[in-house]
C-alpha cells in the first residue's frame, strides 16, 4: 500500500540539484521535457506572444515596440511554467514605461499586475478590495513568490 | 532490496554535492576562480537558461545579456575529471568519472568548499544536497522482467500486455527530518539500447533545506548532514536493487 506524505511541489520543477555534466543534464532536460508537456497549458499562445515581443526592431527602449531583452523574455516564460494550471493565464501588455507585465482582473476593485524588471525582479502592484493594496517586489526564484500567489488567488478567485 | 555493501565498481556515472548559499557578490566568486585555478584551470562563465528549471545555459558564447546574466563559474580539472560550480548562490562540485568512493569525493568537496567560505564569506548555508546519477545496465534475455533486477517499476494498465517500451518516473520521498527529501527518478535510456543489455539511469537527489550559520561549527555540521544524505541516498539505492543487479557491481 503506498501512502501521500505530507508536503507539496510544483510539476514545472523537475530537480533539486544542478548537475555538473552531461548525464545530470540529460536526466534535467528529459524530466524538464517531460514537465513542460504537464504543464504547458496556455504556453504555447504565450510563446507566440513573448516571441512578438522579442523580434521588435526599434531599438529605442521608450517606444512601445521595442524589443524586450531576453532576461525579460525568459523570466516571464518561467513564472508561466511556475503558474499553477489551477490558476487562470494572465493578460500580457507593455507597460507605461515599455517592460513587459501580466494582468489579473476580478471585479472592478480587485486587479494585480507583474512587471518583469531587467534585473530579475518582479514588480507587482494590487488592488485586492475597497481598501487593500500591496505593493512590492521580489526576485524571481524557482517557485513563484506567496505573496504574488495570494494575491493572484484574491483578485481572480473571489 | 539489495544488502547494502561496498562495491568495487558503482555504476556512477555523475556524483555532485551542492552546497546553497544566501546571495553573494560575483566579484568574490570570480576572486575564487583565481585562487583555484591550479586545480581548476579550465573555467568558464556559468548562467542559466532557465532559473525555474536549474538548466545551464549551454550555447557558448553569448548574446547582449550575457555578462549581466552571468551567475557564476564553471571550473573544471585539467583532465575534466572533477568540476567545481562556483555561483552566487553556492557551491556544487562534481566528479564526472571514476568516482573515488564518498569520503575522498566529499574530502575534495570540502576542501574546495573551504576556499568558497574563505573568499567569499557566505553567512549561512540554506540547503545541502547530494546527486548520484546511476547507469545500471540491466541484462537482457528471455526471460525478461524489470522486478529481477529493479523493486520500483512502473507497471502497464491492467488488461494491457505487460511490456514496456520506455518509462520516465521520479518521486519524491520524505527523507525523515523536517526539510529532508530525496527525488528519485528512474527512466530507460533508449539511445543506448543494446540487444544484450537495457541501460537504465537511476537518478537520486537527495536533499536537506537547512539553515546552518557559517561559523566554526559549520563544518562539522556540515560534515554530519553530508553523512544523513550519504543514508538516505544508499537506502534508496539499495532499496531499488535486488542482489542479482548488484551482484554486477561487486
Amino acid at each position: 500500500m503506498t501512502k501521500l506524505a505530507a508536503g507539496s511541489r510544483s510539476l514545472a520543477l523537475p530537480s533539486t540539484t544542478l548537475g555538473v555534466g552531461a548525464p545530470a543534464l540529460k536526466m534535467t532536460r528529459r524530466l524538464a521535457r517531460a514537465r513542460n508537456r504537464l504543464t504547458s497549458k496556455a504556453l504555447f499562445r504565450f510563446d507566440v506572444q513573448l516571441a512578438g515581443y522579442a523580434q521588435a526592431a526599434d531599438p529605442d527602449p521608450w517606444r512601445a515596440d521595442a524589443p524586450l531583452s531576453e532576461r525579460v523574455l525568459r523570466d516571464a516564460r518561467d513564472f508561466l511554467r511556475q503558474l499553477p494550471s489551477t490558476l487562470p493565464a494572465p493578460t500580457v501588455a507593455r507597460d507605461d514605461d515599455g517592460s513587459l507585465a501580466f494582468e489579473w482582473s476580478g471585479s472592478p476593485t480587485r486587479h494585480l499586475k507583474v512587471r518583469f524588471a531587467d534585473d530579475g525582479m518582479l514588480v507587482y502592484s494590487a488592488r485586492l478590495g475597497g481598501r487593500q493594496r500591496v505593493n512590492g517586489a521580489e526576485p524571481l526564484g524557482e517557485a513563484l513568490p506567496p505573496l504574488i500567489l495570494h494575491a493572484i488567488e484574491r483578485v481572480t478567485v473571489c | 532490496m539489495a544488502t547494502p555493501r561496498p562495491l568495487a565498481r558503482p555504476p556512477v556515472r555523475e556524483a555532485i554535492i551542492e552546497v546553497r548559499t544566501e546571495p553573494v557578490a560575483l566579484e568574490s566568486v570570480t576572486a575564487l576562480r583565481d585562487a583555484i585555478a591550479a586545480g581548476f584551470p579550465n573555467a568558464t562563465p556559468f548562467r542559466l537558461a532557465s532559473t525555474a528549471l536549474r538548466l545551464p545555459e549551454e550555447r557558448r558564447g553569448a548574446g547582449a545579456d550575457a555578462a549581466s546574466n552571468q551567475t557564476g563559474w564553471r571550473c573544471e580539472s585539467a583532465d575534466g575529471t572533477e568540476v567545481a560550480l562556483i555561483r552566487t548562490d553556492g557551491l556544487s562540485f562534481g566528479r564526472l568519472s571514476g568516482y573515488p568512493g564518498w569520503d575522498p569525493f566529499v574530502d575534495r568537496c570540502l576542501s574546495v568548499w573551504g576556499r568558497f567560505v574563505d573568499l567569499v564569506r557566505p553567512v549561512e548555508v540554506r540547503s545541502v544536497s547530494a546527486r548520484y546519477v546511476n547507469d545500471l545496465r540491466l541484462p537482457v534475455g528471455a526471460p525478461f522482467e524489470f522486478e529481477r533486477f529493479l523493486t520500483a517499476v512502473p507497471r502497464p494498465p491492467a488488461g494491457l500486455s505487460p511490456a514496456l517500451t520506455d518509462f520516465l518516473v521520479q518521486m519524491t520521498l520524505p527523507g525523515g527530518a523536517d526539510g529532508l527529501q530525496v527525488e528519485v527518478t528512474l527512466a530507460t535510456d533508449a539511445s543506448v539500447r543494446h540487444d544484450t543489455t537495457l541501460p537504465v539511469i537511476l537518478d537520486i537527489d537527495a536533499s536537506w533545506e537547512r539553515t546552518l550559520v557559517v561559523d566554526e561549527r559549520a563544518p562539522a555540521r556540515l560534515q554530519e548532514a553530508l553523512a544523513t544524505l550519504r543514508d538516505l541516498k544508499n537506502r534508496v539505492f539499495f532499496g531499488m536493487l535486488t542482489d542479482q543487479l548488484l551482484d554486477a557491481y561487486r
